[in-house]
């Protein structure tokens, strides 16, 4: 309870020091977003000069907590720089706190965007509204691949080339499994078949890296928004997708399965690539590309348990995921395997 | 040593006493969470307890058996990771059943299962390719058999 408030009281200061009337400011109501694995995330509502204003904090979690380690400032410009072009549906970025001298920990407070997450609203509504947040999805997914790279956030590091950036993608799973303190075939299987099956090449861009029905808020008037670009950087805008059919297995629903044919054809539309480069079956190539990013710091989560260097029922809880996270892989194998002739 | 009730057994009474008597009388998100993982840690490893020995012991079998099939066959040059590595299996096989010694077992051999798997597809060999793949098919069944179908905690 004391931690509670000293954290409203702390978030009171902060909210006065950028306020025009100070003395009227006050923390009416604040709460911790669950599920995150990386952040410390909570909602905060403000009462400024009678006016009442919702806001996110994303902070840096206590050291050794958080499953993946991502740095606020580049996420600060990231979303600073995608905000400013307009060409992104985000909700603003307000304020960044670098050194946590204010918020306790280095944070950036966000716009409270007004909209339900697609994950929650596309598990109560009725299943034949499903279909209908496909070409939602695929907005988003378009506009992130249609983004020109020559206005992406500078702190992004440009790969020399796709051919480049794939074998990279593939080593770093080859890599990881040899750093790891537990042999793992199924990280090497997929380092394997990606080596002897990749697809057509499209041009670098923008990837935000934990692109899900998750972190896609649904406004009025299809006016959707995407959240959490903690993971972004430059590479094949198909990793998203790869990502998101990954995602919609372990935290359902599938909206892009829903309507495939709806969505693959928004998204071709908006991004200009092709038949033959965007296709379920070039998704599963990416699911299994892409899940590297959140696969393996999980997995050295998971070794430092092993050595006694961490502890923690969230990073114990890694197991049973890393297991789910194999049949996810697995599955995406085959089928790619069956729909390509594999592996030739 | 008390061998009756089973580990399973017991990891079991406690995860059904805490999912139906502890859960419901927690209001605290987060506490929520962190309990639906613990519970899902447990399940996974009672039925880990009752059948991990068997299963490592099964799959390397099966691992070895493969690996000498496909060397059989495979070029010279292609082999000899997959060589090195069965050579460092039988080298450092125990056949204990203490775990820790088991498990480095299974290590060594799960290693040679990833280099056999290197092999086939850079041979593409079809033959090769469905031999490795009924070995991870094994591995991914015994690993279903623990985990079953997976949903991520507090992702409500």
């Amino acid at each position: 309870m004391t931690e509670a408030i000293d954290v409203r009281a702390q978030l009171e200061e902060f909210f006065r020091r950028r306020s025009a009337h100070p003395d009227s400011v006050k923390v009416v109501e604040y709460e911790l977003i669950t599920g995150g694995y990386s952040r410390q995330m909570s909602r905060v509502w403000v009462e400024d000069a009678g006016e009442r204003r919702g806001f996110v904090v994303r902070q840096d979690p206590p050291p050794g907590q958080a499953i993946i380690d991502t740095d606020r400032a580049t996420e600060w410009e990231v979303l600073s720089t995608l905000h400013e072009s307009g060409k992104i549906p985000m909700p603003a970025p307000l304020w960044f706190d670098p050194t946590g001298d204010e918020l306790g920990s280095p944070g950036i407070v966000i716009e409270m965007f007004d909209g339900e997450a697609l994950v929650s609203l596309g598990r109560k509504c009725d299943p034949s509204e499903l279909p209908g947040f496909a070409p939602r999805l695929a907005e988003l997914g378009g506009a992130l691949a249609a983004f020109p790279r020559e206005e992406a956030p500078a702190c992004l590091e440009v790969p020399a080339s796709w051919d480049d950036y794939i074998d990279s993608r593939i080593q770093y799973w080859i890599d990881a499994e040899q750093r790891h303190t537990d042999r793992d075939p199924f990280m090497r299987m997929i380092g394997a078949y990606l080596k002897a099956n990749r697809p057509p090449p499209v041009p670098l861009g923008l990837v935000h890296g934990d692109f899900q029905v998750a972190n896609v808020l649904l406004g009025d008037d299809g006016n959707d928004v995407l959240i959490d670009w903690e993971l972004a950087h430059i590479g094949d805008p198909r990793e998203d997708l790869g990502w998101c059919m990954m995602a919609s297995v372990t935290q359902p629903p599938d909206v892009i399965g829903a309507d495939e044919e709806a969505f693959y054809s928004r998204y071709r539309e908006i991004s200009g690539l092709s038949e033959e480069q965007v296709n379920p079956t070039t998704t599963d190539y990416f699911l299994l590309l892409a899940s590297a990013t959140v696969f393996v710091p999980v997995t050295e989560q998971l070794a430092a348990l092993d050595k006694g260097e961490t502890t923690g029922i969230q990073v114990a809880y890694m197991s049973p995921a890393v297991s789910g996270m194999h049949d996810v892989f697995y599955r995406a194998l085959k089928r790619h395997q069956a729909a390509s002739g594999g592996a030739k | 040593m008390i061998s009756r009730p089973t580990t399973q057994q017991l990891i079991d009474a406690i995860c059904i006493e805490l999912g139906n008597k502890v859960a419901p009388t927690i209001t605290d998100p987060v506490i929520q969470i962190q309990l639906e993982m613990a519970l899902s840690v447990l399940q996974t490893a009672a039925v880990r307890s009752g059948n991990e020995l068997a299963w490592m012991h099964e799959e390397r079998e099966a691992i070895e058996e493969t690996a000498r099939q496909m060397l059989e066959a495979l070029p010279d040059a292609s082999a000899a990771p997959l060589q090195e590595a069965l050579q460092a299996y039988t080298d450092g096989l125990t056949d204990s059943l203490y775990l820790e010694e088991a498990q480095q077992d299974y290590a060594r051999a799960s290693e040679v299962l990833s280099r056999a798997i290197e092999a086939a597809y850079e041979s593409g060999d079809a033959g090769h390719i469905d031999a490795v793949g009924r070995l991870m098919d094994q591995r991914h069944a015994n690993q279903q058999s623990v985990t079953g179908q997976f949903m991520a905690a507090g992702r409500a």
